[in-house]
């Protein structure tokens, strides 16, 4: 016998149902619509008007078991939205961009316009895809994280004053920085004597180092929003200390087993063989600093919302 | 004038916290959800299947109702009823009615 409307409209609720609740709801449902149905039969419809009618009544199931759970209806609710569009927008510049450095990187090397063309098309609406997708998915992970206890107290009100523009500058940085990792095997202009590029970092870097840093910064990104919007604790300043403190240690590991800068292209510009660890030493030194600032700064803020609610 | 929507919407708004008040103060005799829907419509009270089921379920959930399966019928069906927490917050609502009538008596001045 295959499954009247009534089973099927059953199933499609349950199945979105928390399964200790499912038998329950489920049991309650049938009856009253049995109930509703017997209601119009007696009113004189023909059974499967009444079947029909009695359901579309009750809408869709969807729905109603997002009523019967008091979940969110929406991917991101209004408490996000504004700054989600936002931060959409400015992503989708990011696809032009793409294109461009793409495009003459490619020209660079000597490939056909046309083809060239291809390229960058092709990796700018890449770009724009995984951006966007990336960003979508981080907003609704942040809409359902869980909301603060405490009421909320002018203290929560962001450091910067514009939130989203202060998030806006750190997750620019990562990706500036994200973009020359990967684009620096193709976008030089310093070239050896037969003609080769040479990439201002290490090309030992690729193909196994690279797409490794490229993770540490996505997740830097995602860790910048993340405290943006959920508002700074002594656990997330622990999550920041190990996030801040392992990406430094990862890139000492790294720059010290030149996987940072590329000597060679130093020593053809004339600055000396000498330069390449010269300026790694200060970057080592300067980031060392930063990581010490944001990992004290992340417990600081900790405390003084502690201590402010 | 205004549109028929506005009307709707704010008619809904007004109604809107009147179904609780309604539903614990019916439920005072147990019954299950078919019999309140119509009920409910009958008393003047008109709310969608769709919003009454899920209601009871959270009212419960919240103690002011409990329920009961009753299987003396072909069709077992579940009953809710009015808890003591349920009445108490009905009495409070409904002088809060009273109250909110009584003030929008003197801003019409038609005390």
């Amino acid at each position: 016998m295959s499954p009247t409307l009534t089973d099927r409209y059953v199933s499609a609720l349950t199945r979105l149902l928390p399964a200790r609740q499912r038998k329950d709801i489920a049991q309650e449902l049938r009856a009253s619509i049995a109930d509703a149905v017997d209601e119009r039969l007696d009113a004189g419809a023909s059974e499967r008007d009444a079947e029909r009618e009695t359901l579309a009544e009750l809408g869709d199931p969807v729905l109603l078991a997002a009523r019967y759970t008091d979940r969110p209806t929406a991917l991101i609710g209004p408490r996000y939205y504004g700054d989600y569009r936002r931060l959409l927008g400015v992503l989708t510049t990011i696809g032009p961009g793409t294109a461009i450095v793409v495009t003459v990187a490619q020209v660079l090397y000597a490939v056909p316009l046309g083809l060239a063309l291809l390229a960058g098309v092709g990796a700018g609406l890449a770009a724009t895809a995984v951006s966007a997708a990336a960003l979508t998915a981080l907003f609704a992970v942040v809409e359902r994280l869980p909301r603060r206890a405490e009421p909320w107290a002018p203290v929560n009100l962001p450091e910067g004053g514009d939130s989203v523009g202060s998030a806006l500058g750190g997750i620019a940085f990562l990706l500036g920085v994200g973009a020359l990792l990967v684009l620096s095997p193709w976008f030089t202009t310093v070239v050896d004597p037969s003609g080769q590029g040479i990439p201002v970092l290490s090309p030992a870097l690729w193909p196994a180092w690279a797409p490794l840093i490229v993770g540490v910064l996505a997740l830097a990104i995602v860790f910048a929003v993340v405290t943006e919007y959920a508002g700074w604790s002594i656990p997330l300043a622990l999550a920041n200390a190990i996030v801040v403190l392992g990406g430094f240690g990862l890139f000492v590991v790294a720059a010290t087993n030149d996987l940072f800068l590329n000597a060679a292209f130093f020593d053809t510009i004339g600055w000396g063989a000498g330069a390449a660890g010269t300026i790694t030493v200060v970057v080592i030194a300067l980031l060392g600093v930063n990581a010490i600032v944001e990992t004290i700064g992340g417990f600081v803020k900790a405390r003084r919302r502690a201590a402010a609610s | 004038m205004y549109e028929d929507e506005v009307l709707a919407t704010h008619r809904q708004e007004v109604r809107r916290g009147t179904v609780v008040l309604a539903c614990l103060l019916t439920l005072a005799q147990p019954n299950y959800g078919y019999a309140l829907l119509e009920s409910l419509e009958r008393a003047g009270f008109p709310v969608d299947a769709n919003t009454l089921y899920p209601l009871l379920r959270r009212l419960e959930k919240q103690g002011l109702l409990s329920s009961e399966w009753n299987t003396d019928e072909a069709r077992p069906r579940k009953f809710y009823a009015t808890s003591p927490d349920g009445a108490a917050l009905a009495e409070l609502l409904y002088r809060d009615w009273v109250d909110i009538d009584r003030s929008l008596r003197t801003l019409k001045g038609t005390t």
